[in-house]
């Protein structure tokens, strides 16, 4: 689905004028697809990418948000040096395998990533000239015009109007938002589904990274709402002759 | 990578504002402040902002060094010939009673008892000018009213954890428009954000 077809279909989930919204923007409910669309490849895995990344000499270390990859989320899920795959290890693992391993030269043969930014290699390289190939987890491309479509496959596109629509609901509270509930349910699974099946994937593809495994999180508090409970007695309603009564509702 | 002035004007409409001079019961810099304290608490709860820091190097005689700014916690300290061994000062009291002025190539360091803001190497160094690599969990830079700091280095689906978590804020405070129950349901989901960030990521310190 395009944009702007996912969009009239959120206003038609709220009961907004398609042609001139009166209580939502356009682009209120474009940023909500865009952080529907975020969110269920954040928990799904679902956009992967390769990118090449240059190694230096006698560096073990490198930067690697801030210095190329645009879309880089700090997730390498396979990583190869002139058609090897490098093996996934920790700076502990490294610890234990070699005391100077930080200091040692060679052609790369391990990498270990480190927060969002940091990705090291094992042995340092030697020499210049060579380069990683690193297949990654995305951040999908933006959504920013009607034309556009998601990355997300097809069918999952009426999840993120579940979720635009669930997410409108934010500022009015009570219980419009308790209504809206049923659409982040519905989010909810779809990215469980889906989660599942890009997870069993990943296994047996052999990724180094799998995605979260939803199955485990409970979202049983998340789909419910506690309003508060309205005041009992002393409401004031105006009798017929304007005349305040007290304790009628 | 985000820019937390964009990242309000796009959390405007939830709070019925379609700019920052509409917004009435909270301040734009209010917001600021309240992403700059999600930001921490996000540095602090997630393994995301890790720096690595080669400004340092070994002073003949001087067993002290200053961690770098914005530090968090120490995951490394290297020399060039290798990783240092993490101790503490009561492992290297056993070890050498003049632990704290034995001089020689360093091979661990520590960082108890001796205030905070420092790390100090065992033995002492006895030469002069080889850097020393620290690799650290950190906090980015504080994100100012002034707006002269706006970068939130993070993915854009983590940014988005921001946005819920400063949205549960302002409709939790104390006002005209406190919106207790969705306060407390974005907190949720900010929950649940973050437990699908720390299977990518791992908990932070």
């Amino acid at each position: 689905m395009i944009v702007s077809s996912l969009i009239e279909r959120v206003f038609e989930r709220v009961d907004e004028s398609v042609a001139n919204p009166v209580y939502y923007t356009r682009e209120e409910v474009l940023a909500l697809l865009n952080k529907g669309q975020r969110l269920f490849c954040a928990l799904t895995h679902g956009i992967e990418r390769v990118s090449t990344f240059a190694l230096t000499a006698t560096t073990a270390i490198y930067s690697v948000m801030t210095t190329s990859i645009t879309d880089w989320t700090g997730i390498p899920i396979r990583v190869t040096l002139s058609g090897l795959r490098l093996t996934p290890v920790t700076v502990h693992q490294l610890d234990a395998l070699k005391e100077t391993w930080f200091s040692t030269a060679g052609t790369p043969t391990k990498y270990f990533s480190l927060g969002l930014n940091l990705l090291g290699v094992y042995p340092q390289p030697a020499g210049a000239g060579s380069s990683l190939s690193i297949t990654h987890i995305a951040t999908p491309a933006v959504l920013d015009h009607d034309g556009e479509t998601p990355e997300m496959p097809e069918e999952t596109h009426p999840l993120l109007v579940d979720f635009a629509s669930y997410a409108l609901r934010h500022k009015e509270g009570g219980q419009e938002l308790q209504n809206a509930i049923m659409y982040l349910d519905s989010f909810a699974k779809g990215a469980r589904k889906y989660g599942a099946f890009f997870r069993s994937r990943a296994v047996a593809q052999g990724y180094d990274k799998l995605p979260c495994d939803l199955s485990t999180v409970d979202i049983s508090s998340l789909i419910r709402i506690k309003l508060a409970s309205q005041a009992r007695g002393g409401y004031k309603r105006a009798n017929d002759n304007g005349q305040p009564q007290q304790g009628v509702a | 990578m985000a820019d937390v002035v964009t990242q309000m004007t796009e959390i405007l409409p939830a709070l019925h504002s379609l700019t920052e001079s509409d917004l009435v019961f909270v301040t734009g810099d209010e917001i600021i402040r309240l992403y700059d304290e999600a930001v921490k608490r996000l540095a602090a709860n997630l393994t995301l902002f890790v720096a690595i820091d080669t400004s340092i190097t070994l002073v003949s005689g001087q067993a002290e060094y200053s961690l770098p700014s914005r530090h968090l916690a120490t995951i490394r300290i290297a020399l060039p010939t290798g990783m240092l061994t993490a101790s503490t000062s009561r492992r290297l009291e056993v070890k050498d009673d003049a632990f704290g002025t034995t001089t020689g190539t360093p091979t661990d360091w520590y960082q108890d008892k001796i205030g905070s803001g420092v790390f100090r190497l065992y033995p002492v160094p006895n030469t002069t000018g080889t850097v020393v690599t620290v690799i650290y969990l950190e906090y980015p830079a504080e994100l100012d009213c002034e707006r002269s700091t706006r970068t939130i280095p993070a993915p854009d689906w983590i940014v988005d954890m921001l946005d819920w978590e400063v949205l549960a804020e302002v409709y939790g405070q104390n006002s005209d428009a406190q919106m207790p129950e969705v306060a407390a349901h974005l907190k949720q989901l900010v929950g649940f954000y973050q437990q699908a960030a720390e299977a990518d990521y791992g908990g932070g310190r």
